[in-house]
């Protein structure tokens, strides 16, 4: 039965995949995309009937195995196609199916005056079975199967577009950046494999010693290092984020689904599925919460100087990635799930929102030429609000109970504080950029909003826009709900007792299977005064950016005036790409040509021409001994006899 | 010594006796309606009846190790997988055969009689524990392949391939009766199983015996055209008419190497001062694979092409024949022989089909260029010749690479370590021939040659062929070992 739903799930998508592959050339959107949003459909029936199995089950062993077949036997090397189903994957599944069928179902009103949707919704439902195997699969091979597979999707959907160069480069640009990344991923999972000799995580977590390892030259420490190498391309922090803000050239489902919702998760995925194996790393622990805390500050401000909508809404997204990244740095691996789900809400919401502006605006993306279109989109607004008040953090919206958990414990963990920082309290120090971040996402966020449905209209003249169909309003009202009650699974207790005892669902499914901190004794006090000081930054944030782009309002010379100073260099991204080009890629670049002119055309073409031209020419000669006269070929049956016989004999 | 017959001994000949009768009854047939003509479909529905059920009763035989007739024959794992694909590749050469035009319409029952006849001769030889018997079915074998030859259509091309086929078949001939003669001679009994007891030691002491047995593997170095003895195949292959050459060079190879395989079984090339003998044929192999894989370079016909072709693999096998007859762990070269030249068998049914595909009349012939654009006028063909050709090349997952694989695997486990170098490196160098066609094909605009219509039985067991490589590649570990437990009867 549980064999039966579990490659249901799996394979409905790659049905999916394969009809609409088949049949590419077709031009109807309507009916591609009812195939595809069928497909994901059964799969989240199938998701929503294995996630009740699970809740059905006894909290010891409320896992859900199947194996289809051996994959791979090699000596000692085992790698079965086998998955499971557990709290963390079922939550996973949940996510993809549901937020993916509804984005699916927001693809065909998108997409359907677009030239190949065939064959975009099969790409869709390629990316979505590559990213059930990728949180299903219950050894680091699936993984890294499942991997790759949304890493080739993520591409070909950025690049979908790839008659315009600039969309092609940028579909390129996140392959390569990913495969940066990948290898660090696959030299992880080498060096696990030699040491402990299995794949498996339920294997490799009861290999596992029981202290854990201070040294920075630890096996475990340098493979969870590789690990996260892997998890910074996937998921776009610092160093390799840099291709997620040129992903937004894809189509925008694509950039809601794939580059907020579920692909860009897979990093903190990975480091939740293996807590077991990164707590013994706190050295690794420490970089990782460090880069992610980092991360969220940097992205947003960029986040704050961008004029894009959708190149906000990407910075932002980083900026959220980078939280969870802090929140796993810091052991608190609940609250990262926590926060991935509901971001996975709120993100999808507020992208297929832009979505249905930009459609309404005629593919206009730029927010200076927009405003006040709160009027004319009534659905898209209050929709988008909703996401706006949940990505904030204020209550009682999803984005608040996640995001302030992940400051909670980022504030009260002993983990993220290696041997290096220690007595620096360098916790504090995490939550406290934590912080302003929160406040910066309040500011940039508001700021969209004020620039696009808020304050005076700044829509050419020659633009109408109006309310995008069905298709897509019900996505995002759905999201915008989920957005509102989403949270409400992970009331923190404090706050949980004070409203009778409401239970905080999600930590109690969460904690059995991860690792990480517990906060036992801590003050209520505290917890209360660090939830007030969020609340109120944000709240103070959002009022600045209010007064600012609403209740000032932007004159047209401040919209075309050319950024200075600090501000310049942040609105240039900090110029990474361009120190990425001169300090790396174009070295490298010449480099290979130097090896391509002297090695490749000067050396080794010249001898394998010189061997080719002597192979034709000894051709040549067999041909010539092959004349047609049978009483030559019959002298080379005697010389042979002659010849072996008297080798054998003398 | 005394000969007696039991009926326990005509009932394990029953296959052969099936086929035997099957093949007559359309001459009779004829004889009755006053030498005229039958029906095409008449004789080979009989030719299809007598090989199938050939193959049932050999399938019924597939019990434990059976003598028959005071153990000249032996029915064991090896002689009825031999002998179920000699019974394939005859079935499918005659699809080929109703439908070509080399072959002569008015004399098909004729026809259909020596090919039957042939392959009960190859029967008899995959079956042989005695040489002499094997020397019968070789002579029965090739006196079939002969006249079938000279049957052709084409005159001048048909007859001289068979008289020069004929006239140095009869020197190899001459060479394999000599040394059975001087193994006879020295050992006292033809019977493969009691040379066998004998033969490691005999090989160092008895410089008769070791004459002798070098002519034998010369005399089966001549049928399955290893170097310096492969000179006739380019000429036989290319003149005679396209269904008969895909005959010989699955047929013939196919029990030819069975026979190696049996005479490799004795283990003579085990004794102590057999180490000079081994590096002699280790010699053959390379220079076999060289001459063949650098004959086909240049070549512009496909026919002749693919006859060098056949000439290199024939090499490849030759090195798991020494890998099985060395002692130490010969079961995986000998099993590896028997699953290559199988999965050979399916390579050259397909692509020399394929040149029966093109053949309008009887004097055209397939040309590298009448490939050129084939792929945006027929795909199919096209992507069928593609996986026919890569797998010859040994192109994973084709068939084709898992049989090289086997067998320099093999080798290299025996410790043949620079032969299967030359091997690899002789890949290599067939891939350029090989992917020329394809390039061909798919990057030419230009128009060749036309496909023949009308050609349904052929196009047919082209696409069998087609999946057949690609199945047989990916379901490769069954087929193994299925080969592997019916070859370790042997030793």
């Amino acid at each position: 039965m549980e064999k039966t739903l579990v490659a249901i799930l799996l394979l409905a998508p790659l049905v999916g995949f394969l009809i609409n592959g088949f049949r590419f050339r077709s031009k109807n959107a309507v009916l591609a995309g009812t195939i595809a949003t069928s497909a994901v459909g059964i799969s989240f029936v199938c998701a929503v009937t294995l996630f009740f199995k699970l809740v059905g089950l006894e909290e010891a062993d409320r896992t859900i195995r199947v194996h289809f077949f051996d994959w791979i036997q090699v000596s000692d090397f085992t790698a079965s196609a086998s998955f499971v189903v557990d709290q963390i994957s079922g939550i996973m599944i949940l996510i993809i199916t549901g937020v993916g069928s509804l984005i699916h179902l927001f693809s065909i009103g998108y997409m359907s005056h677009d030239e190949r949707p065939t064959k975009y919704f099969a790409y869709l439902n390629l990316f979505l079975f590559n990213m059930l195997l990728l949180v299903l699969g219950s050894n680091l091979l699936v993984m890294f199967v499942g991997w790759e597979g949304v890493g080739l999707c993520s591409y070909l959907l950025i690049g979908f577009w790839f008659s315009d160069p600039a969309k092609a480069a940028a579909g390129m640009k996140a392959f390569i950046t990913n495969r940066i990344g990948d290898a660090g991923f696959l030299l992880g999972i080498f060096l696990l494999f030699t040491n402990f000799g299995t794949i498996e995580f339920a294997e490799l977590l009861a290999k596992m010693p029981a202290e854990p390892e201070m040294l920075w030259t630890g096996p475990i420490t340098i493979a969870c290092l590789f690990l996260f190498v892997g998890a910074t391309g996937k998921s776009a922090q610092i160093p390799l984020y840099v291709w997620l803000p040129d992903a937004m050239a894809g189509p925008t489902p694509v950039s809601a689904l794939i580059h907020a919702a579920t692909m860009v998760t897979a990093g903190v995925y990975m480091i939740v599925r293996m807590s077991g194996v990164f707590v013994l790393a706190p050295n690794v622990m420490t970089v990782i919460a460090t880069v992610g805390a980092f991360t969220a500050l940097f992205a947003a401000t960029i986040g704050m100087t961008q004029w894009d909508i959708k190149k906000i809404l990407a910075y932002s997204t980083v900026s959220q990635l980078g939280y969870m990244f802090l929140a796993v740095g810091v052991g608190a691996f609940m609250p990262a799930l926590f926060h991935l789900m509901t971001h996975a809400f709120f993100k999808a919401l507020m992208f297929l929102g832009s979505g249905s502006v930009i459609h309404a605006m005629h593919e206009e993306q730029d927010v200076r030429k927009m405003g006040a279109l709160k009027a004319l989109m009534p659905i898209t607004h209050i929709t988008f609000v909703m996401g706006w008040w949940a990505i904030i953090g204020l209550p009682p919206f999803a984005g608040f109970f996640s995001k302030d958990e992940i400051l909670w414990q980022t504030f009260n963990s002993h983990l993220g504080n290696a041997a290096l920082v220690q007595g620096l309290g360098w916790n504090k120090f995490l939550w406290f950029v934590g912080l302003v971040a929160a406040g910066m996402t309040a500011f940039y966020m508001t700021r969209l909003m004020a620039l696009t449905f808020w304050g005076k209209s700044r829509v050419p003249k020659d633009v109408h826009p109006h309310e995008s169909p069905l298709t897509m309003t019900i996505p995002l009202m759905v999201l915008g709900v989920l957005s509102l009650v989403g949270g409400w699974v992970g009331i923190p207790h404090a706050l949980g007792n004070l409203m009778g005892h409401i239970p905080n669902l999600m930590e109690h499914w969460i904690d059995p299977v991860v690792s990480g901190i517990k906060i036992e004794h801590a003050s209520k006090v505290v917890e209360f005064a660090l939830m007030g000081t969020s609340i109120g930054v944000a709240g103070i944030c959002a009022g600045l950016a209010y007064s600012k782009y609403v209740t000032k309002g932007l004159s047209e010379e401040e919209l075309e005036q050319e950024p200075k100073g600090f501000h310049r260099l942040v609105y240039n991204k900090y110029f990474v790409d361009e120190v990425y080009f001169g300090k790396i890629i174009n070295p490298l670049v010449d480099v290979s040509k130097g090896l391509w002119a002297y090695i490749d055309v000067a050396v080794i073409d010249k001898v394998t021409y010189r061997l080719s031209n002597w192979m034709m020419s000894s051709s040549e000669g067999i041909g010539s001994t092959q004349n047609g006269n049978i009483q030559r070929y019959a002298m080379f049956v005697a010389l042979g006899l002659l010849g072996i016989l008297s080798f054998i004999l003398y | 010594m005394e000969f007696s017959f039991q009926i326990i001994d005509f009932l394990v000949a029953t296959p052969m006796i099936a086929l035997f009768v099957a093949s007559i009854l359309p001459l009779f047939f004829k004889v009755l309606k006053g030498n005229k003509e039958l029906n095409p479909v008449f004789v080979l529905g009989c030719a299809f009846i007598g090989i199938i059920s050939s193959g049932g009763l050999t399938i019924t035989l597939n019990a434990s190790t059976t003598y028959a007739f005071s153990k000249a024959l032996v029915f064991d794992g090896i002689s009825i997988w031999t002998n179920i694909t000699i019974l394939f590749v005859t079935g499918f050469s005659l699809l080929y055969s109703r439908e070509n035009v080399s072959i002569s319409k008015n004399l098909f029952s004729e026809y259909v009689f020596l090919v039957l006849n042939s392959a009960i001769g190859m029967m008899i030889i995959a079956s042989a524990n005695d040489l002499i018997v094997t020397f019968i079915g070789i002579e029965l074998m090739s006196l079939c392949l002969y006249v079938i030859i000279a049957l052709g259509a084409n005159e001048k091309h048909a007859k001289q391939s068979a008289f020069k086929y004929f006239v140095l078949g009869s020197f190899a001939s001459a060479i394999l009766l000599y040394g059975i003669a001087l193994i006879f001679g020295s050992v006292g009994s033809t019977y493969l199983d009691e040379v066998g007891s004998i033969a490691a030691g005999l090989i160092s002491t008895n410089r008769l015996f070791l004459i002798g047995f070098a002519m034998v593997i010369i005399g089966y170095g001549f049928k399955v055209g290893a170097a310096p003895f492969h000179a006739w195949v380019p000429d036989v292959y290319e003149g005679a008419p396209t269904p008969v050459t895909t005959f010989m060079a699955t047929g013939v190879k196919i029990v030819t190497f069975t026979a190696f395989i049996r005479l490799a079984a004795t283990q003579a090339l085990s004794g102590e001062r057999a180490l000079e003998f081994v590096n002699v044929l280790e010699w053959v192999a390379v220079l076999t694979m060289l001459i063949g894989n650098i004959g086909a370079l240049r070549q512009e016909s496909f026919k002749r092409m693919l006859a060098y072709s056949s000439v290199a693999h024939a090499g490849y096998a030759f090195v798991g024949v020494i890998a099985s007859g060395v002692g130490g762990n010969v079961i995986l070269g000998a099993s590896g022989v028997i699953y290559y030249i199988f999965g050979y068998a399916i390579m050259t049914l397909g692509t020399f089909g394929v040149v029966t595909l093109f053949e309008k009349d009887e004097n055209t012939t397939l040309t590298m260029d009448g490939l050129k654009g084939l792929a945006s006028r027929n795909p199919w063909a096209a992507f069928c010749i593609t996986v026919l050709l890569l797998s010859l090349a040994g192109i994973p997952p084709t068939v084709g690479f898992f049989g090289k694989f086997f067998i320099f695997s093999a080798a290299i486990k025996q410790g043949f370590f620079w032969v299967s170098v030359w091997g690899v490196l002789n890949s290599v160098i067939s891939v350029y021939y090989y992917l020329k066609p394809v390039v061909r094909m798919y990057m030419n605009d230009e128009e060749g040659a036309p496909l023949v219509g009308n050609r349904q039985l052929s196009q047919l067991s082209v696409t069998v062929m087609t999946i057949l490589v690609i199945v047989v590649g990916l379901a490769s570990d069954p087929f193994y070992q299925y080969v592997k437990t019916s070859v370790s009867k042997l030793f």
